[in-house]
C-alpha cells in the first residue's frame, strides 16, 4: 500500500510559538486516520498546512506524488484534497443543494452547472440530507449544518477528505449518526483524516490514531496502543496521574 | 452531611450558547465548607458549568439554589451579591489597572466597612503581592496574576469561590503553591468549587469530586474514591 499523503518534518510557527514541530506521518490510501489532541495541540494548523490555508515553515507535504506544501488552497483542492471547517460558513442565501453544488463547480471535479447539481444530489444522498436539498441553509440544525459542510467538501470529488471536528457540539446520539455518515463516506472510496479532540469519536471509526500535544507528535498507533501510552495519559489527565498509573503498573 | 441543606444545589441543568447545548441534565451539590473538584477532559463543559452558575451562560432548563435563594437565571451581579465569586479561566485581569485596583474591583458591590480588612486578608494569603500593589496587573508573572485573580474573587467576600483551571500555563511548582492557598482559604471557611483538567491535582486537594464528560456528570463521589476509580480515566480518554 502506498502513501496517499506523506507529511515529513512539517513545522509551522506563529511568531515565537511553534504550532507544529517536525510532524511526520503518512496516510495510506483507503484508511481513516484519526488526529486527536487537546485544544491548542495544533490539529487545525496541521489541517491548514495540508489544505494550503497555512504554509509550513519547514518540511514537505506530498499528496498523490506531488509536493503540495507550497501550493495555494484552490490548487490543492483541485488535486483532490477536500476539507471541512470547524466553524461552518455555508452561503446563507442559498439552499442546501446550491451550497453543495458550489463544491462541485470549483473543486477537483469542476463540473458545469447541470453536472454540479447532479453531483450535489449524489453527495447529499450520501450524507443523508437528500430530503433537505431544497431547504434554505438558515433553517438547518447544527448537526445538519455539519453534514452539509461534509457534503460541500465531498462535492469537490476529493481522494482525501480532511474533517475538522465535525462532531463538535453534537450530543451522543448525533455523534453516533455522524459516525455512521463518516463510515458511509469512507465506504464510498474516500480516504479520510478525522480531527477530533474527543477521543471516543475517533476510536469508533479509526484503526490508526495520531496524537498531537502542544505542536508535537506524542503517539502514532492503534487506538488501543495510543490510549495506553503514558505520554498520552499525561497530556490528557495530568502528570501526577500518569506517574501514579505507571507506578501501579510496575507494582502489578 | 445529608441532614443539612446544601449550600449550592444544581439540578437538571441544561445550558449552552446558541442552538447547541453544552450541558445536559447536570446535578451537583456542594455543602458549606467543602472543597469540591469538577474535573473532566478538555471540552467536557466545566467552564460552561461555572459560567451557567455565574449567570454568564444562558440556561435552557434546570434549577440553581444557593444559600436558600433561587438563583436560576439570576444576573451575574445578583449571583455575586448572593455570595458566589467566579475566578475565570485565564485570570481575565484588567491588565492596565494596578494590582490593588484589580483587587478592589472584586469588592465593587460592597458598601460595608470591612473591605480594607479583607484586602489585608488577601495579602496574608498572597504575601508575594505585597510589594506589587501599584504595578499594572499585566506586568506580573502568570502565577502572580493567578493570585490576583483569586484575591479579586475573595474581595467579594464569597461563601463560595469558584476557581476555573488555576493551573493553566503555570509551572508545577507555582501550581502547587496556588492549590495550597486554595486549601488554606477553604480551611478558613470559604467553600470552593475547583475546576481542573489535571485529575490528581484537583482530587488530592478536594473532599469530593464530579467528573464531567461531554456535558454530563458521569461520576461523582469522594475525592479519595475517585482517585482510585479507573472510570475517571475512561471518561477522559473515551475507552
Amino acid at each position: 500500500m502506498s502513501a496517499l499523503l506523506s507529511i515529513d518534518g512539517v513545522t509551522k510557527r506563529f511568531g515565537g510559538v511553534a504550532a507544529l514541530r517536525a510532524i511526520s506521518f503518512e496516510v495510506v490510501e483507503g484508511e481513516i486516520l484519526g488526529v486527536i489532541g487537546p485544544n491548542g495541540a495544533g490539529k487545525t494548523t496541521l489541517l491548514n498546512c495540508i489544505s494550503g490555508v497555512a504554509r509550513p515553515d519547514a518540511g514537505r507535504i506530498m499528496f498523490d506524488g506531488q509536493q503540495i506544501g507550497n501550493q495555494r488552497p484552490h490548487r490543492i483542492a483541485r488535486l483532490g484534497v477536500g476539507r471541512t471547517f470547524q466553524i461552518v460558513k455555508p452561503f446563507a442565501s442559498m439552499t442546501v443543494r446550491e451550497n453543495a453544488a458550489v463544491g462541485a463547480l470549483f473543486g477537483a471535479s469542476r463540473l458545469p452547472l447541470a453536472g454540479a447539481f447532479a453531483a450535489a444530489d449524489e453527495v447529499l444522498e450520501l450524507v443523508g440530507m437528500a430530503d433537505k436539498a431544497s431547504e434554505p441553509v438558515v433553517s438547518l440544525t447544527i448537526p445538519d449544518r455539519k453534514r452539509l459542510e461534509v457534503a460541500r467538501a465531498l462535492a469537490t470529488r476529493p481522494k482525501l477528505l480532511l474533517l475538522d471536528e465535525v462532531m463538535a457540539g453534537l450530543n451522543p446520539v448525533e455523534v453516533d449518526e455522524a459516525l455512521d455518515m463518516v463510515r458511509t463516506v469512507h465506504r464510498s472510496g474516500v480516504t479520510i483524516v478525522l480531527i477530533e479532540h474527543v477521543m471516543r469519536v475517533v476510536v469508533g471509526v479509526c484503526r490508526r490514531v495520531v496524537v498531537l500535544h502542544f505542536g508535537e507528535m506524542l503517539a502514532d498507533g492503534t487506538p488501543d496502543e495510543v490510549l495506553r501510552d503514558p505520554r498520552v495519559i499525561e497530556a490528557y489527565l495530568g502528570e501526577k496521574y500518569a506517574k501514579r498509573l505507571q507506578e501501579a503498573e510496575r507494582d502489578g | 452531611m445529608a441532614e443539612r441543606p446544601a449550600l449550592l444545589e444544581v439540578s437538571g441543568l441544561d445550558a449552552g450558547f446558541g442552538a447547541g447545548l453544552v450541558l445536559s441534565g447536570v446535578d451537583l451539590d456542594l455543602y458549606a465548607g467543602e472543597l469540591v473538584a469538577l474535573i473532566g477532559a478538555n471540552g467536557a463543559g466545566k467552564s460552561t458549568l461555572l459560567g451557567a452558575l455565574s449567570g454568564l451562560v444562558p440556561l435552557a432548563s434546570g434549577r440553581i439554589t444557593f444559600d436558600g435563594r433561587d438563583l436560576t437565571n439570576a444576573r451575574p451581579e445578583r449571583v455575586v451579591a448572593a455570595g458566589m465569586s467566579h475566578v475565570p479561566q485565564g485570570r481575565r485581569l484588567f491588565g492596565t489597572l494596578s494590582v490593588e485596583k484589580n483587587l478592589r474591583l472584586g469588592a465593587y458591590l460592597r458598601r460595608d466597612a470591612e473591605v480594607e480588612a479583607d484586602l489585608a486578608r488577601v495579602m496574608d494569603y498572597f504575601p508575594a503581592l505585597g510589594d506589587k500593589l501599584a504595578r499594572n496587573a499585566a506586568t506580573l508573572s502568570g502565577g502572580e496574576q493567578q493570585m490576583v485573580a483569586i484575591g479579586r474573587g475573595l474581595m467579594a467576600r464569597p461563601k463560595l469561590l469558584m476557581i476555573d483551571e488555576p493551573s493553566l500555563g503555570l509551572s508545577p511548582k507555582v501550581v502547587e503553591r496556588v492549590i495550597d492557598v486554595a486549601q488554606a482559604i477553604n480551611r478558613d471557611g470559604t467553600s470552593i468549587l475547583l475546576v481542573e483538567q489535571d485529575v490528581l491535582l484537583a482530587l488530592e486537594a478536594a473532599d469530593r469530586g464530579y467528573v464531567l464528560e461531554n456535558g454530563r456528570v458521569v461520576l461523582s463521589g469522594s475525592a479519595r474514591e475517585l482517585e482510585q476509580n479507573p472510570e475517571v480515566r475512561r471518561a477522559y480518554l473515551g475507552l
